[in-house]
Formats: C-alpha cells, structure tokens, sequence
C-alpha cells in the first residue's frame, strides 16, 4: 500500500578522493536522543553511508573531557541531543531530526554559542514549498488549504503559490480547537497537518482524523504514521534519508572543515493511503509518479 | 600518499533523561515526526464513495438536515427519490420506499447506527416514539434498492440507515426551545466531555404537539392526535487500548398519543396510548493494523405499548355492552453481529460475518401465543477492482429465519469509471422479507355477546418470504470541480409470493364475526419500474441545491383464483363467496398501481447569507397515489405540491469565531407554507400550515 522512493544525490567520486586524501582524520561524536527506532535506524545508516564514503572518519561515544579526545564535529540527532550538544561541546555542531523552529528558537536561547562557534542544521521538517507542491501534485482541485495551530508554536504561515490559498486559524483550548476544526473543514479542500503539539497531540489526532473525514477533506500529514492512521498523503524525510545527508555534510566538513548553511532534507518520501483516497472519491497517482513530478517542480525552479 | 583509514567507529552517546533543558517545553520536537499513531480511519470505518457502491444511495447530511426545517425525524425522507411521506394522524407518520401498500413500510430495513428498528409484532417503525433527537443525526443514508447482501433480512426494496452523532462531536453544552403553532413545545439539552480515551455525549429532549386539526367538513373522525414524547440519548466512546473502541450507546422514551374519534365507532374511543422504548447498545471496534478490523455489535430493543380501552355499546343483540379492547404488547429484540473486514489485497475488500437475532414478544390480544423467534444470518461481501476503472461487488447472505426456512440473497453489481468523473453502474440482485409475527400468528378477537364476536385477524400461517429481483443500470457522474454530482438510474423489480390481507370465511368463525376476519396470504406478484435520480448542485460557495425526481409505475397480478369449498356452506355461498374473493383480488390488483404516485420530486435549496443569515427552502412534488388500507372508498390523497423554508440567525461565537462569549441561534420555519389545506394519506386527515420559532444556546 505505502511506497517510500529515496533519492540519493550522487557525489563526484574522484572529487570525494582528491578532497579526503588532503585531510587529517576526522572525530566526529554523535549524540541521539533516545534509542527508539528513529535514532537507531540514523545511526545505523549514518556508520554505512560514512564507510561507503570512505571518509577518514573515527565517530567517539564518550562525553567531552572523560578521555580527552576533543571531537572535531559533533552530530546532534534530535532536540535534546542538540541542546547537550550545544552546551556541552566547544566544538562545531550539526544538528539533525530537528524541526527548523526548534532549532531556531534553540540558537537564539544560546546566543553566545552561536556567535563563537559554528553551528547548522539538517533540518527534519519538509520545506512549506515541498508540501504545498504536494498539494498542487496529488490534489490538483484541492486550491484551498485549511491550517489549524495553537498560538503558542510559533508557526510561519507559507506565502501560497498563484491559484492557492490559505485558510489558516489557531485554536488555544481543546473546546476552541474542535470549533475552529470544523470552521476550516467546511472553507477548505485540504487540512495541512503541522508540527504543533499543541493542536496535534495524541489526544486530539484522532479526532481531528475521523472529523476530517466526515467532512470529507483529506488531511495530509508529517509522516508514516499519519498515513496508516488515516491521513490521504504524507511527504517526510526518513531517518535513513537523513542519515545520507548527514553523512555528506561531514564528508564536505572533512575537506574544509565549515559547516554549510542550515538545510531542509533533499531526499524525500512521499506516502499515500489509496484506501482513504477511493473512500473520499479522490483519484491519486502512485507515489512514484508524484515523487518524480515533485522533484521536477523543484528542479524546476 | 597516506592510507586512507575507514573504520567508522559508531558509538552513541544518549542523552540522560535528567538533562532537560526547560526552554524546550514550546518547542516542536521530532517526537511528533516520529509519534505513533494509532489506526483510525479502519477498513470498516470507510465507507465506499457513490461511484462505487453497488446500489444506488442518497445522502441526507446535517447541513440538509437544518436546511429542510424538518422537526420529525420521519420528513427527511422526503428527500430520497421514490420515498413516500404522509401521514394517517399528527403523530404517525408513514414513510414507504416504492409505493404505500399500508401504514407499515414492511419492505425497507431502518437502522439507528446498526440497530434493526424494524420491529414485531407487526413489522413497523415507530418513528414518533423513537428514542432519537433530530438534532443528534449526523447523517442519514438511504440505500434506494435491495441490500440483504450488506445489510440483512428485509433489506428488500430498500434500507435506511441513520447515524448519530459521535460521542466526540458535543462539546459544549446547549439548549433549543421550540413554540409553534398545533402546540408545538420542544425543549432539548446536550452536553458532552472528552477525556483521553473517552468521550461521551447526552441528550434530553421532549416534545409535544396537537397533531392535525379535524376538516371542517368531516364530522365523523375529528382528529385526537395530540401527542407528547420524553427522552434520553447517549453515547459513550472508550478506547481501553489503541486499537480498541468500545461504541456504548443507550435511550429511553416515554411517548404517550392520544388516539380515538369524538364520537367514537365501538372500539375507538378517546384514550391515550403509552409507550415506552429503551435500548442498549455496545459495539466493540478492534483494528487489525491497517488491513482490517473486528466489529462485534450488540444490542437489546425493549418497546412497551399499553393501549386498553372499553368499547361503546353498539346497539342491537350483538353488542350491547361495553367490552375490552387490548392493543398491549412487549418487545424485546437482542441482536449479535460479528464482521470482519478485510483488505485482503490492494484490489479486495472483503466483509464477512455472521448474526444471530433473538424476538420475544407477548401480545395477547394479537397473537396466537407469545413466541420467541430466533433468527441467524451469515454474510460475505467482497469489493474488487478488477481494474482502476473497473469494480465488482459480489455478495451474498445466506439466513435461517424464525420458521426454519433458508433463504440464500445474492447480489452483484458491476461499476465501470468510463472517466474519472463519468461511472456506469449495472446490477442484479435477490433479496426476500421474512413474514412478520402478526401476519404468521395474528389471532385478534373479543368476545361480545356470545356467540358473536369481534374478530379481526385469524391468520392461516404456512407462509413464505416474499421474493425480490432487482436489476437497474445506473449513471454516477461528477459535474464539476465544486462537488455537483447527478446520479440517475433505471429499475426494473419483481416481487414475487406478495403478502396481502385476504378475507376469512371459513364457517368455524366467519357467520358469528361481526365484521369480516382477515388472514394473511401470498397472492400476488408485482413489478416497479421507473427512473429517478439527484442533482446535487452547488451554484456558489455559500449555497447548495439538491433536486429528486422520481417516476414510477407499478402493478400487481394475482397468483391464484379462489376456490373454497366449505363443508359448511352450500355450494351457492362457496360460488359467491369465490365471486367476492375474485373481486377483491381483482381489486387489489386494480389498485395496487395506484401505489405510487407517477411523478414524485423534492428540491431544497440552502443559503448561508453573509452576517449569520441562512435560508432553506424545500419545495415538494407528489402526483396522486393511494394506500391500500387508506379504506375502499376513500378517494387517493389527489396532487399534492408544498413548500416549506427555514430562515435562521446566528449569534455569538455561533456566528463568528471572534465573538467572545455566547452562543446561539434564533429560526424561524414554516411548514406548507402555499396553503393551509393538505391530505396526505388519505383524506380524512388535513395538514395545514404551521409555523414555529427554535431559539438554541450554547452554554
């Protein structure tokens, strides 16, 4: 039923060479923020992706100071990860699986740090442009996008493309969200579920689930998880996909030692569930087909 | 050139859990990225789209429910192609899918969120007593054609199927007030809570009204049609697990109607009937990952009916007493139904499972003894899409009814997507009704003044299920991007082995009877045939339109000619009573087209106006038509057209989001606004004009 497609972006191997063979052996520390799956499919697939690079990499599992080995980078899977990784490590961080808000408000709580050392991020959530060329991909009729969120998660509403608009409105208590829900649900041709614990808790997902329904709007959601709830679509990064990345960026940083600029995921899944599609009379291509024409749509840019 | 070393010593270090950094409590985590969530939307809870259903379906949603200005539940049928709504007093309303053969619809299955509320002894919906607030329906659906297959025994011409409000769906508390004209006074309250893995929702409501106003020129039945109903609604939902949900459903109603003439005709005297209806409902979903679930339903129906009353003397040697005449019954139905649903492959969707119903009833004075009857059923179901724009639905219910007959209801149906917005639908199918207590074992009779006596049912028994074959060949077809669909189909049904009253003259209790004694036989085979269909047209996007439009023809012929031979009688009486049962046979035939009304339509038109303003308006089309048992020489309830509107205004928060506190709403509805003279049913019965004022609250 589902489908994840990966994309890989391919280095130049003659330049990976010429650049790693100028390097001195690189220490990297990783930091994950729990042992749940996620982080242990990151690491797993981080360890293959930096052997296949053949990167002249040492990734070191203890704290900074207990055996002196100062780490030249340290990768900070999620946000607790980070936060240790921020305070802890003089050294440059790379934080990943982090929502870019998170990471933002983060670096402006520790404003020193950010102005004296070297800090970026690969970031966890898919760029408003990317979900909204979803939209425009899976759900071609669908112009009108609803969004709900709590005034408290600091979200930065999308500038929609020509054609679409938005219909977005936050909800404080519980009893305000379930109106409000309905009042987007009736003005709108699709519910864009944010990251936002205040609206999309495990109280209230399943409700907001089976309301959208009945109103017949598909709801398109953040991951996986919300696609076999019950969500028409999804597009997400996996932690496998995350791992590559990260493991390039530490490649880069072992040529030159910088860190890039903060980046949204490049590689990208798209999941559909069909069943919720032809109960809601909703046509929808394969996910392969619309993973290609998204990645067209940016390239096309 | 130094060796390159790859040994990517993977090491992780994890954060403690005391290490929590207190500027993060706002901050999205990756935990909502990587939360678990649990299956909501199950094989079972979704429903096939009009495209792909094997019959033909008409939807009543809340918006259209509010539009239509409809404070019984019984008139929103008026917005299903082919469906009949009349009434035979203020307080019995007769809905009926193709056709009025009496005042009970015993063709049609009605269920109340998967409760069978069609109930013995005479195989009737009490729609005035039902233990449901309009208010709390969030939808209804109404299968237009035979659906044993999916839906069980009865499902023959057609089946209805509300759903209420989700436990969930009450947040805040609110209260309606209603005061109109023909003493209409409603008053309801609901009020809900959710919590983590529960939530529930209550309702209380009572109604009252006067019913119909007696026709000036028929002084013989002058109207006693007040009628006053009490009741209580809940829902309660409890997830115990993730993938668990218990669906508690529970109500009560009291309802007393007055029933009886002025001046009453022997057994009709003023009195008032009482009845109570409960039931008790647990529905226990369990999700089997995302390729299926487990659904056990089940329920009890309780119905206490007490209608005793004393007979006025008639004069004569015959009756001249006063004597009493019982209408009592009890009812109790439990019912189990296990399903399972199944994705068994991304083109199968397989439903199966099996259901066992168990009715008890006492109804001394209507039936021969109290009987227990106990029914089983056992289904499957399998939905294939053979290719993307092509879908078979093939099923089948195999059933053991109470009188140990088994019947077996195919049903296929082919549906063909010619375009993504254009789909064909074409389908065959068998569906049978099952006998019902009163017309198995009826047995009504008083004594008078010995030996005569007051029979009216003396039913012979050995029957079978009457026999549907249904074909149509439908079109689906999607208008334009907003959501304006057109569905129309053709029909062509047959009804086979049709059970009708048919007189009794055997001379063990013909001569001494007072009136003729009915039986109950399968005399006759039917069609229907016809064509209608539903625009659904959205002209902008604060306004809806739905248009119906059916028409019909139907007839009857009989399978036998009479041919009694009484011992007790001379063969000149048997030959005249054979000439008499030829003629109502004949008649019956005779009539039996008249049963639908040649052209039949509805539209309701809503607007929501800007500053909190809606409009409805419904406007309603009936050509002549006549009930079988509206009496032989009552004339057919003639062309009826009416309109009806709703204006409504909302306040507060109801209206806009920015208000701060305070809720609410104030409408105005009228119903038959066109004229103050209406028959439906049939003419000894007059609606007029009626208008009515709803204030509700939000707490």
């Amino acid at each position: 039923m589902f489908h994840q497609c990966t994309t890989f972006l391919l280095l130049s191997a003659i330049g990976l060479l010429a650049a790693v063979a100028q390097a001195e052996t690189l220490n990297v520390r990783l930091v994950v923020s729990g042992s749940t799956p996620p982080y242990q499919q990151f690491s797993t697939t981080l360890k293959q992706a930096l052997a296949a690079s053949k990167v002249d990499v040492v990734l070191v599992e203890s704290l900074a100071g207990e055996n002196g080995a100062k780490p030249d980078l340290v990768i900070a899977a999620g946000m607790k990860a980070t936060q240790l990784a921020i305070a802890e490590f003089d050294v440059p961080v790379l934080s990943v699986m982090i929502p870019r808000m998170s990471y933002e408000m983060m670096l402006e709580s520790h404003p020193v740090h950010h102005q004296t050392k070297t800090t970026s991020a690969i970031y966890l959530d898919q760029p408003w442009e990317r979900r909204l060329n979803f939209i425009q991909t899976a759900l071609p009729g669908h112009k009108i996008v609803g969004l709900l969120y709590s005034p408290d998660a600091n979200i930065t509403l999308p500038r929609l493309p020509p054609g679409m608009s938005l219909n977005a409105q936050s909800a404080r208590s519980s009893e305000d969200l379930f109106t409000k829900l309905e009042s987007i649900l009736n003005d709108s041709d699709v519910l864009l579920v944010v990251s936002d614990s205040g609206i999309y808790n495990s109280n209230n997902v399943r409700n907001i689930l089976l309301t959208s329904y009945r109103h017949k709007v598909p709801l398109i959601g953040i991951s996986q998880a919300y696609v076999n709830a019950g969500a028409l679509g999804a597009v997400f990064s996996t932690p496998e996909q995350l791992a590559e990345q990260t493991a390039r960026v530490i490649a880069s940083f072992a040529r030159n030692r910088r860190l890039p600029e903060p980046q949204y995921p490049v590689s990208f899944s798209v999941a559909l569930n069909q069943q919720v599609a032809r109960s809601l009379g909703i046509v929808l291509s394969s996910p392969e087909e619309i993973h290609i024409r998204m990645e067209k749509m940016e390239q096309g840019k | 050139m130094r060796q390159l070393r790859h040994q990517p010593f993977m090491a992780v270090l994890l954060v403690g859990m005391g290490y929590v950094n207190a500027l993060a409590a706002d901050y999205p985590s990756e935990q909502e990225y990587f939360q678990e969530i649990p299956v909501v939307l199950s094989a079972s809870r979704l429903s096939q789209p009009i495209s792909e259903t094997p019959n033909a379906m008409t939807v009543i949603d809340r918006d259209m429910i509010t539009a239509s200005g409809a404070r019984h539940v019984a008139d929103l049928f008026k917005l299903v192609p082919s469906m009949y709504v009349g009434y035979s007093s203020g307080h019995s309303p007769i809905v009926a899918y193709r056709g009025i053969t009496d005042e009970y619809a015993r063709r049609m299955q009605v269920l109340v969120d998967g409760r069978s509320i069609y109930l013995p002894p005479f195989g009737q919906v009490d729609w005035a007593e039902l233990p449901l607030d309009i208010n709390d329906i969030e939808r209804v659906e109404v299968i237009r054609g035979p659906a044993a297959a999916s839906h069980g025994s009865n499902s023959v011409q057609g089946v209805i199927s509300i759903y209420t409000r989700q436990a969930q769906d009450v947040r805040k508390p609110e209260v309606s007030f209603r005061q109109g004209d023909a003493g209409i006074s409603d008053i309801s309250a609901r009020f809900g809570g959710a919590g983590e893995s529960w939530d529930y929702r209550m309702t209380l409501a009572s109604r009252r009204d006067s019913g119909f106003d007696p026709l000036p020129g028929i002084s013989k039945i002058p109207l006693n049609d007040n009628s006053q109903t009490q009741l209580i609604n809940t829902r309660i939902n409890y997830r115990p697990t993730d993938s668990d949900n218990l669906d508690i459903h529970f109500g009560y109603s009291n309802s007393s109607r007055m029933l009886g003439d002025k001046v009453p005709v022997f057994n009709t005297p003023v009195r008032d009937q009482k009845t109570s209806s409960d039931f008790e409902q647990i529905i226990w979903l369990r999700t089997l990952g995302t390729n299926g679930d487990l659904k056990l339903n089940y329920y009890h129906l309780g119905r206490d009916m007490k209608d005793e009353r004393y007979s006025v003397p008639l004069g004569g040697a015959k009756a001249p007493g006063s004597y009493l005449f019982s209408d009592n019954a009890v009812v109790h139905r439990h019912d189990i139904e296990l399903q399972h649903t199944l994705h068994a492959s991304p083109v199968n969707r397989v439903v199966w499972g099996m259901g066992a119903r168990h009715d008890s009833v006492n109804a001394p004075s209507a039936l021969r003894y109290s009987p227990t009857w106990r029914e089983y059923r056992l289904f499957a179901h399998d939905e294939w899409r053979i290719t993307p724009a092509s879908i078979v639905n093939i099923g089948a219910m195999a059933e053991k009814n109470a009188l140990g007959q088994s019947r077996i209801s195919p049903r296929i149906s082919y549906n063909h997507h010619l375009t993504s917005r254009d789909t064909l639908r074409a389908s065959v199918s068998v569906a049978y009704r099952n006998p019902e207590m009163l017309e198995e074992l009826g047995d009504q009779s008083v004594l008078l003044n010995a030996p005569w006596k007051w029979y009216n049912v003396s039913a012979v028994g050995r029957l079978s299920p009457e026999k549907a074959i249904s074909r149509e060949i439908g079109y689906i077809g999607q208008l334009d991007k907003s959501g304006s669909t057109l569905d129309v189909r053709i029909y062509h049904d047959q009804i086979s082995d049709i059970i009708w009253v048919d007189p009794v003259y055997d001379p063990a209790i013909f001569p001494t009877s007072i009136i003729t004694p009915k039986s109950f036989k399968s005399d006759f085979n039917a069609y229907y045939s016809g064509l209608e269909g539903t625009l659904n047209y959205k002209p902008g996007a604060r306004s809806k339109l739905t248009l119906n439009y059916s028409h019909q023809i139907a007839g009857a012929t009989p399978s036998r000619a009479s041919n009694y031979a009484y011992s007790g009688y001379s063969a000149a009486i048997n030959a005249g009573l054979n000439a008499s049962l030829n003629a109502a046979l004949a008649s019956y035939a005779n009539k039996f087209s008249r049963t639908v009304p040649l052209n039949s339509g509805s539209l309701l038109f809503s607007h929501d106006f800007s500053g909190g303003l809606q409009l409805g308006v419904g406007f309603y089309h009936i050509d002549p038509v006549q009930s079988l048992d509206a009496g032989a020489t009552v004339p057919m309830q003639p062309l009826t057209r009416y309109v009806d509107f709703r204006i409504a205004r909302r306040f507060g928060t109801w209206h806009s989001e920015k208000a701060k506190s305070g809720g609410g709403e104030i409408a105005l509805t009228v119903q038959n606004a066109l004229s103050d003279h209406y028959f439906t049913y049939s003419v000894e019965t007059r609606q007029q004009r009626r208008a009515w004022l709803t204030v509700a609250l939000g707490l």
